[in-house]
């Protein structure tokens, strides 16, 4: 029972930790239609400020952690600055790449300036250790619950209910459209980088303290994240969260019941099985052509 | 003769050049270390040269090309250190095994859209390094295949000793020449011209009869198979084999190389292999280094010159053109054009009549998200009947022909040519059945010309069999081809732009190309899907010729349109659709007479 709930929540952890990156993931895919390669990295980077907050500017976790989301979303717009205006209307292919260049920047730059030893982020709320009767579970994993799900109902009822959701769907649906009936879409364009960055940048304050931090700590991450985004239907932000969670859950299970070193070819293999059934993933919908 | 010696030379000379230089750096360097420099960047030119027949040439981003690779060092070391098997089996062991997984890889992959594609194979990828990481009875895990004996390398006439660089360099140069060669060979044939039209618009290759995945998957396993030798040849040089030689430094390697370089540009690809692995050798610079500045610079490159090194390439030969023709003017004059110089217009094969198919479509439905497009529709088409096809935007007549030409499948509903059930069937095998259409979003092929633009229209149209013999050929045109092609080109007025991309054509000219493309090969079934929307009333006029001449030898047409004017005066028959039903069918007259028609098109 014990073990059960463990790995239970293991799973629930890591699957929010997907979630928070695949969300962004998929924004910049179904608003933009951008793969953004480097979606991972922006994970990477919110980690290893919220370390330097911590560690070296001697702030105290409740501080650093909204800081960390507030520097990621000035960083999202420097990335919509540099990279994603640039490369918005380019073909697909030119996108991609962009994007993973800036990954591979990101990541040896990463290397270079910190060397490959991993690093360790203190939370207080590590220590905090909640008794729930034949159970203990440190505080730090709720608040990543709570945070997770808090966010992802703000998203839900920001993208339904405020004009600007609404225009982001609108921009999702049909670009021109949307322009036509004056909609900036390149300030769509800017919020929806912005706010994808802001949810990697809650990854990294919410989850870091759980895990070691270090340049490719989000290689993985990012993989199993986009894995989330296909099979919850390109784009598909509800899908991608549900995906994300399950690949969560699955590699829970996996790590218990088969392989630890295998966990992550069983995702993918899983990813590729679903794929050749739906191949518009598991929410997504057939696309009209010609 | 000796117009075909200095063609060669123009064409190939910077490539014997090239070789010439690469085989005098070992007389020239006294140390084994620029040796070994070399013989890398000979292994680099392999990987990117197989890695562009997928990225450039048929246009899909593949992450897996280093697992080929790694794949080829790992089958040569562990059969050279387990079964004691020498080089030559070791390479075709590779070769066969490196396109078997290509294909295990490649038939799901390609299933899904390119964006998922490129993806799939980063997942394939990261699986293959966790296989070699962890399946530690094989691969011995991180500890690597140490030990790979550097085998001597028979060559019938001589042995390459192992031990002597030089021949080794020699030996690894022979076969990146060979991979230039069979890169060179393929883009000159027909497979090469078929690779271009599938990466240009797959659609639009389906419909010409062409089978966009076996000709993906033909690239994606040729590649395979160099990428493979290429880790054969690398096993025996580093002897010893790790994980990391799936690692993505290669990947990204080749990302550089092919996207600096300029896709499908093999001077640019190969100027850029040389470039980036000979650089950070001889400038020494810190390993972690070299993937910042080569990432910076990848980001730089696709941000502001999407062709790379090409791009130069091309800047110096128009500026050494312009020198040559001393600024003579060359955009291309509009031709005046008089309709009347087109004295008759014959359809291809003019002589033949047509065999005109039968197509009926039966109880036809096919709805999107809830909405009904098309509602139990049924409609038979006689063998050469000419039936218009109108109605209302939104009525169901584009999502009809996608039905019948197999790009959408329908919920229900049967349709039969000739008595054969041919619901479901793709849009490539209806094309070679000789059910052919146009595209309302008007498709061409836009980097390739006009003529070739119909010459792949042609090649696809034939029997598989036919189409697969005859992909080594050469592109040159056949007199029948040529007779097809100039009548066509001519009695459409292109002649001034046949050589002409035809992503430079204007709107008109393209629907122009568009619908020579489709009869280049008689077709039994034409469906032509607003031919007319938006084009000038000569090419207006010169369509309704090319229909009506098609229609008297014999064509069963189905006419989608709304010029109505046009429609009535060409059509025998008319069909109109409402919301997905038929709400009309018969002699235009009647048709146009009837009041539900009137009210549904002029709401009244």
């Amino acid at each position: 029972m014990d073990l059960l709930f463990t790995q239970l929540l293991n799973g629930l952890t890591a699957g929010a930790e997907y979630a928070l990156v695949a969300a962004g993931l998929a924004l910049l895919f179904g608003i933009l239609q951008i793969v953004n390669f480097a979606h991972g990295e922006f994970y990477m980077l919110a980690a290893f400020i919220l370390y330097v907050l911590l560690a070296v500017v001697g702030l105290p976790y409740y501080a650093a952690a909204p800081l960390t989301v507030l520097l990621m979303a000035c960083a999202g717009v420097l990335f919509y600055a540099i990279v994603i205006s640039r490369v918005i209307s380019r073909p697909w292919q030119i996108q991609l790449i962009s994007t993973l260049a800036l990954s591979i920047v990101m990541i040896n730059l990463a290397i270079v300036l910190s060397g490959p030893t991993p690093r360790y982020v203190e939370s207080p709320l590590n220590n905090v250790i909640l008794d729930l009767g034949s159970v203990r579970i440190s505080a730090q994993r709720v608040l990543v619950l709570l945070g997770t799900i808090v966010s992802f109902a703000a998203l839900y009822l920001g993208l339904k209910y405020t004009r600007t959701g609404k225009a982001m769907r609108a921009v999702a649906q049909n670009r021109e459209a949307a322009a036509v009936v004056g909609i900036g879409v390149p300030v769509i364009g800017l919020v929806t980088t912005v706010v994808a960055a802001s949810f990697a940048g809650l990854a990294g304050a919410l989850i870091a303290p759980l895990y070691a931090v270090g340049p490719t700590m989000a290689v993985l991450v990012n993989i199993k994240a986009f894995a989330a985004v296909i099979v919850g239907g390109f784009g598909n932000v509800k899908g991608a969260i549900v995906a994300a969670f399950v690949i969560g859950l699955l590699e829970a299970a996996s790590t218990t019941l088969i392989s630890t070193e295998y966990t992550d070819a069983i995702v993918f293999g899983g990813m590729i099985l679903i794929l050749l059934f739906r191949p518009n993933g598991l929410f997504g919908k057939a696309v009209r052509v010609g | 003769m000796d117009a075909i010696s200095s063609r060669f030379m123009r064409d190939y000379g910077w490539l014997l050049i090239l070789l010439v230089a690469a085989a005098l750096v070992p007389v020239f360097s006294q140390s084994n270390y620029y040796i070994s420099i070399g013989i890398n960047a000979l292994i680099i030119v392999c990987l990117a040269v197989s890695f562009d027949l997928v990225v450039g040439r048929v246009g899909a981003l593949s992450f897996a090309q280093p697992v080929f690779y790694g794949f080829g060092m790992y089958v040569a070391a562990l059969l050279a250190v387990n079964l004691e098997m020498g080089f030559w089996w070791q390479v075709i062991a590779a070769m066969a095994g490196g396109m078997l997984l290509a294909l295990v890889v490649g038939i799901p992959s390609f299933r899904l859209n390119l964006h998922a594609f490129a993806i799939g194979t980063l997942g394939f990828a990261t699986i293959a390094h966790l296989i070699a990481t962890n399946w530690m009875e094989v691969t011995q895990g991180p500890m690597c295949v140490a030990g790979v004996p550097r085998a001597t390398i028979p060559l019938g006439f001589m042995e390459i000793a192992p031990w002597k660089l030089p021949q080794q360099y020699y030996f690894i140069l022979t076969i990146a020449a060979m991979v230039v060669v069979a890169s060179v060979a393929i883009n000159r044939r027909k497979l090469g011209l078929a690779f271009q039209a599938v990466r240009d618009d797959p659609v639009l290759a389906a419909s010409n009869g062409f089978f966009p995945t076996s000709l993906r998957l033909t690239a994606f396993a040729v590649a395979a198979a160099f990428s493979a030798v290429a880790g054969v040849f690398a096993a025996q040089f580093q002897t010893v084999v790790c994980p990391d030689s799936f690692s993505t430094a290669t990947t990204v390697t080749l990302l550089i190389v092919a996207f600096i370089g300029g896709r499908a540009s093999l001077r640019g690809v190969l100027t850029a292999s040389i470039i980036f692995t000979v650089l950070p050798q001889v400038l020494r610079i810190a390993d972690e280094w070299r993937m910042v500045i080569f990432g910076l610079l990848l980001l730089v490159i696709v941000l502001s010159a999407p062709d790379g090194i090409e791009h130069l390439f091309q800047r110096v030969e128009r500026w050494r053109k312009g020198r040559r023709e001393g600024g003579k003017a060359s955009g291309v004059s509009a031709q005046p054009f008089a309709a009347d110089t087109i004295a008759d217009i014959t359809p291809l094969g003019a002589e033949e009549r047509i065999d005109g198919g039968h197509l009926r479509i039966s109880g036809l439905s096919k709805a999107f998200a809830g909405v009904k497009a098309v509602d139990d529709l049924s409609l038979e088409v006689r063998p050469g009947e000419l039936v218009g096809l109108i109605g209302p935007n939104g009525s169901g007549k584009s999502t009809t022909l996608d039905c019948i030409s197999g790009i959408t499948k329908p919920d229900a509903g049967r349709v039969e040519l000739d008595g054969i059930d041919i619901t479901g069937m793709s849009s490539s095998a209806l094309a070679k059945r000789g059910l052919v259409r146009t595209f309302q979003s008007t498709r061409v092929y836009e980097t390739l010309t006009v003529r070739q633009n119909l010459a792949v229209a042609l090649h696809g149209r034939q029997s598989i069999m036919a189409e697969w013999a005859s992909y080594l050929s050469p592109q040159s045109e056949s007199r029948s081809f040529r007779e097809r092609a100039d009548h066509l080109i001519e009695t459409l007025n292109l002649k001034h732009v046949e050589h002409r991309k035809a992503g430079e054509l204007s709107y008109g000219q393209r629907k122009l190309v568009q619908f020579a493309a489709s009869v280049i090969s008689p077709p039994r079934v034409l469906l032509l899907d607003e031919p007319l929307a938006g084009v000038n009333p000569t090419i207006i006029n010169l369509f309704m010729r090319h229909i009506a001449a098609n229609h008297g030898a014999g064509l069963t047409i189905i006419l989608v349109e709304h010029n109505l004017g046009v429609v009535v005066q060409l059509c025998e028959r008319l069909v109109v659709l409402e919301q997905g039903r038929k709400l009309a069918d018969g002699n235009p007259h009647d048709v146009m007479g009837t009041p539900s028609v009137q009210e549904a098109y002029l709401g009244r």
